[in-house]
């Protein structure tokens, strides 16, 4: 089930309704009453993927339980690998195994030899890569003591599959979100409103921002050959705002209907196109993932400790395996290596936490330096999402080759696209995330007098009303 | 708390969609999209069916006027879609069904055909009617062909936000939807640029000729439909006119077309006319559709056809 789709403006209310009301006096009830609706919306989509995850809560439940029990470290680190045998073997099998077989076949080819390597045809379950996540910290964390397991079979089944959350995150840890299944959840009437009003925030960045910049950016990326260097510029940076739309709005949207629950999600995004260097813009995209490797990947390789070598090694190692969790694609590898060497220099020269803070704090304007380190980042960052776009790594190439190698200004063509009464629509995006830069989101307005509030709500209601797309686009996080 | 709470979403989400229902009443219609019209009104009897080559270029009111001065009254309706939209198959079939005012049993029936409205893509081997192109478009997904405003349809279908059909009531667009279900586009007919538009429609033609064969499925919902029309008036099979380029590609890939429709067309004892005869008389917008004067030539072509030899 789509969150930009009809059923779903359907189910919400309903399940808000049985939740709060019949539900509401039994957590064991309200609990089991989750699981069953987060299956009914993920079954939406294909009923057939529930088993798997059924199977792997399963493992993890299980051997989450034997973790305890068993003091025995090799007993322990076997039960280990078990669950992460079974979780990763899901993802290797649905998501990669078509990839190592084509690219086993190339390498082969390369010798002379053609080896006949099948191909498996079947699709992607939805939301694997996110939930196999989630499961799997939980599983680590226990091991590693940091976590007492759950004797909570229906806490623990809610956790793996709450439907906010399932299909693209955040990906969330049983440390932050476990414990919230086994208190009784009391409605706040400020936290609900704020979910709606992140909702609709959501909504706007998805169905106006995200579902039209595509429109402009698969044209762009599609025809690159008939366009000059500003247009691809423009088509890149289409890109950039579609992916955030898209998966931004998709975060705020899970975030906000977990809150009407009570319920509270890790945040996903912290406004990443006004970092100032790469590091912070890898500190605010994609946060629950971003941590998700440094906790359970790069600090277990050493993190920044030891030689220059070490962590030049373990940079790159999170950043490639960051871009292929995306995708069976060498476009995210290559995306991820991009990513790297853009890191690299920081972390070597120690400056990569330089920027912890908020951009420009406390003002409404950023002073020059800030500016131009925006721009900067945000110009290198076009140039990778090119990479993460592109079909192929030819395809990034002559996009990126057009773009640069054969530059060529034509005024008429980016003119055609930045006159579109859109542009109007994207720079007041820009604006009102800007100004709201320090807050979790940007129409968190709760503490404004009623008159601005309302006249916000119906300005976004107005947007979504004339340049909303309502074809139900697919969410892009949905296929990695 | 929480009754406060759904009381103020439900008003938000109440005037969210009272816009909707305000503007989809007095602002969705012929310019709405290239479909919306035919999706609303009533049941109709007489019927004029195919792909965009019909819905362009088979004009009722043209038709039924001519019949009107020769004593017969026939309402037709123009319910062709495109190619990809209402090729012979399940959908239209059902479509057609629940458009057709079944109590009338003295209808007519123009049904336009070519190669591709009963061809599928190659790579469906099994001819599965489940993996045909229009699956997942408006006329599979939307269960209700005469209800005003049709919400479903606008719902599922129109995909943009439903401020827009306030605009493009009041702005200047290329195409109009009729009443009568002729879609009348207007565009400005720049014959330097034409040859050049041919030749591209011809090019893909040519790779789609090479990626589609037909379907026995697609003919056998042809006949199906003939079958379940024939009940209720008379059926003429019709082939319009296409520039000469692309009835070139039809001819060279679908060679036994026009013996087959025929036979088609002697088995259920209806007539079937082709009108490429007539190609140095029309013009095309891009060698696949009439422009709307050929349209109103083709359409008189086809008066007289039925006034002339429809029941011999």
């Amino acid at each position: 089930m789509l969150f930009n789709s009809i059923e779903f403006a359907v189910f919400l209310p309903v399940v808000f309704l049985l939740y709060w009301f019949v539900f509401k006096k039994n957590l064991k009830l309200q609990n089991i009453f989750i699981i069953l609706i987060s299956y009914v919306f993920y079954g939406w989509w294909d009923w057939r993927f529930l088993s798997l995850i059924i199977i792997s809560s399963s493992v993890d439940f299980f051997i989450g339980n034997q973790l305890a029990a068993v003091s025995k470290q090799k007993t322990r680190k076997i039960l280990l690998l078990l669950s992460v045998f079974v979780n990763i073997g899901f993802l290797g099998f649905f998501k990669y195994f078509n990839f190592f077989a084509e690219n086993f076949a190339q390498a082969f080819s390369l010798l002379g030899k053609n080896p006949d390597v099948n191909r498996l045809n079947i699709i992607l379950p939805v939301g694997i890569s996110f939930y196999t996540f989630q499961t799997l910290s939980y599983t680590i964390d226990v091991y590693k003591r940091k976590l007492n397991p759950t004797k909570d079979i229906f806490a623990f089944f809610a956790f793996v599959s709450f439907f906010p959350q399932l299909v693209a995150g955040p990906i969330e840890r049983a440390k932050n979100l476990l414990p919230q299944f086994y208190k009784k959840r009391t409605f706040d009437y400020s936290n609900a409103s704020d979910g709606m009003r992140q909702i609709l925030w959501g909504l706007f960045k998805k169905i106006v921002i995200a579902d039209n910049c595509a429109i402009y950016a698969n044209d762009i990326f599609s025809n690159y050959s008939d366009y000059s260097g500003t247009t691809l510029i423009l088509g890149a940076f289409f890109f950039a705002m579609q992916i955030y739309g898209d998966f931004s709005g998709y975060s705020d949207i899970a975030i906000g209907t977990a809150r009407l629950f009570s319920f509270n999600l890790m945040k996903n995004f912290a406004f990443p196109y006004f970092s100032r260097d790469i590091a912070e813009f890898w500190r605010r995209w994609h946060i629950s993932l971003s941590t998700w490797f440094r906790d359970y990947v790069y600090i277990p390789l050493g993190g920044s400790r030891g030689g220059n070598l070490m962590k030049i090694r373990n940079t790159f190692i999170i950043f490639l395996v960051s871009g292929f969790w995306h995708g069976a694609n060498w476009t995210f590898i290559v995306w991820g290596a991009i990513n790297a060497f853009y890191f690299l220099p920081l972390m070597l020269l120690k400056k990569n936490r330089i920027n912890t803070n908020n951009v420009a704090e406390g003002k409404l304007f950023p002073n020059f330096k800030e500016l131009l380190q925006i721009g900067v980042t945000f110009f290198i960052t076009l140039i990778a999402w090119v990479f993460f776009r592109a079909e192929n790594l030819p395809h990034a190439l002559n996009y990126l080759s057009h773009m640069f190698l054969n530059f060529s200004v034509n005024p008429g063509q980016f003119i055609l696209y930045v006159k579109n009464s859109f542009s109007l629509v994207i720079l007041l995006f820009i604006i009102v995330e800007w100004l709201n830069r320090e807050k979790d989101h940007a129409l968190k307005i709760g503490y404004l007098n009623p008159s601005f509030r309302y006249f916000s709500y119906f300005t976004v209601f107005f947007l979504i009303f004339f340049f909303g797309n309502f074809s139900q686009q697919t969410f892009i996080y949905f296929q990695f | 708390m929480i009754k406060k709470f759904i009381y103020k979403t439900f008003f938000f989400i109440s005037v969210f969609i009272l816009f909707h229902l305000v503007f989809a009443i007095f602002f969705a219609g012929g310019k709405t999209d290239a479909f919306y019209l035919r999706f609303t009104a009533n049941k109709e009897s007489s019927l004029i069916l195919g792909s965009s080559r019909a819905a362009q270029g088979i004009i009722p009111s043209i038709i039924n006027n001519k019949l009107k001065i020769n004593g017969i009254q026939k309402n037709l309706y123009n319910f062709s879609f495109t190619v990809s939209h209402s090729p012979f198959g399940p959908v239209y079939y059902n479509a057609i069904k629940k458009k057709l005012n079944h109590q009338n049993k003295n209808a007519v029936f123009i049904i336009e055909v070519n190669p591709w409205s009963i061809s599928k893509e190659k790579t469906n081997n099994n001819d599965d009617c489940s993996l045909f192109r229009e699956q997942d478009l408006c006329l599979a997904n939307t269960t209700s062909f005469n209800i005003t405003p049709n919400l479903e349809y606008l719902v599922k279908n129109y995909g943009r936000g439903w401020g827009n059909l306030l605009i493009s009531k009041y702005s200047d667009s290329y195409f109009i939807l009729n009443s009568d279900g002729w879609l009348e586009v207007t565009i400005d007919l720049d014959v330097n640029n034409l040859d050049e538009k041919i030749k591209e429609k011809t090019k893909e033609y040519i790779e789609k000729a090479k990626a589609y064969n037909l379907s026995l499925k697609r003919i056998q919902y042809l006949i199906k439909t003939i079958e379940m029309l024939e009940s209720h008036g008379d059926i003429l099979l019709v082939r319009l006119p296409v520039s000469n380029q692309i009835y070139d590609v039809e001819k060279e890939y679908f060679l036994k077309f026009d013996i087959l429709i025929s036979n088609i067309a002697q088995k259920y004892n209806i007539q079937y006319l082709t009108l490429q005869e007539h190609e140095n008389k029309i013009i095309t917008t891009d060698g696949n559709h009439l422009y709307k004067e050929s349209g109103r030539f083709i359409s008189e072509k086809i008066a007289d056809f039925i006034l002339t030899g429809f029941n011999k």
